[in-house]
């Protein structure tokens, strides 16, 4: 059956594995730069350990160098970039974490809606498998 | 053709593939490989398997992060794509951040940054794998 959804973002970027979270979300980072440095929109679906990288600190975790954190970062891009960027938090994958409450304002769909964002989107880029 | 035919015409370089003379290069498949060379004495089947798709249909391959290590370290499968027809790039930031002289890279390989490989990520008409 052929997909009639008029795609509303050119790349769905599913990031799963630590591999891609804490130890190199700068390449995630150049990826959504590079997205939207050439007109294009993203979203990036947090698979897994990724949905650690925007979880609520109960303490402030900004680096010890001053730098925003991943979730500073994150949630700055989202405002600025609204609409041609969007960063979801996988609800099931934080669920079976134990993780605590996301940055304000980002959306938790769950693994069960994940159709839908493939649909959405013109192409889905998977990262981080092994 | 048999495996042993195809994988005989691959290392001799009699099956190419690539660019239409005149027409801007894009690929059926993009892949790109992200993680560390196998250790000495094994190969990376990942790029094996870049080098059987070269030699068939347009295959651009693009080494990140650690992946960039295969320039040096899996240097034979690299080539071998190369020669197939296949277009190799290595990520210039990922070379630089592992101290990787880009004048160690086999011949043909190119450096590059994301920009370059944008279009073909984005492409829906190309496939992309990252491993």
């Amino acid at each position: 059956m052929t997909d009639q959804t008029p795609h509303q973002w050119d790349l769905l970027l599913i990031v799963t594995n630590d591999r891609y979270g804490s130890d190199r979300f700068d390449t995630v980072r150049r990826l959504i730069d590079t997205a939207l440095r050439n007109g294009r929109s993203v979203q990036v679906w947090a698979c897994g350990e990724v949905n650690g990288l925007t979880e609520v600190a109960p303490v402030e975790s900004c680096c010890a160098n001053g730098e925003p954190s991943t979730a500073e970062q994150i949630s700055g891009l989202v405002a600025e970039h609204d609409g041609r960027f969007n960063w979801l938090a996988c609800r099931t994958c934080s669920e079976e974490r134990g993780a605590g409450e996301h940055i304000p304002g980002l959306p938790t769909p769950s693994f069960a809606n994940l159709g839908e964002y493939v649909n959405r989107s013109a192409k889905t880029v998977f990262i981080g498998g092994v | 053709m048999r495996s042993t035919d195809f994988d005989s015409a691959v290392q001799s370089g009699a099956v190419q593939s690539g660019a239409v003379p005149g027409r801007p290069r894009v690929p059926a498949q993009f892949l790109v490989e992200s993680q560390a060379p196998p250790g000495p004495g094994t190969v990376s089947n990942f790029l094996r398997a870049a080098e059987h798709l070269a030699a068939r249909t347009p295959t651009d391959v693009f080494l990140i992060d650690d992946g960039v290590g295969c320039a040096v370290h899996a240097h034979d499968e690299v080539a071998g794509i190369v020669r197939t027809g296949g277009r190799v790039r290595a990520d210039g930031r990922s070379l630089g951040e592992r101290g990787i002289d880009p004048d160690k890279l086999p011949p043909g390989v190119e450096v590059a940054d994301l920009d370059a490989v944008a279009d073909h990520l984005f492409d829906p008409a190309v496939r992309v794998v990252w491993h």
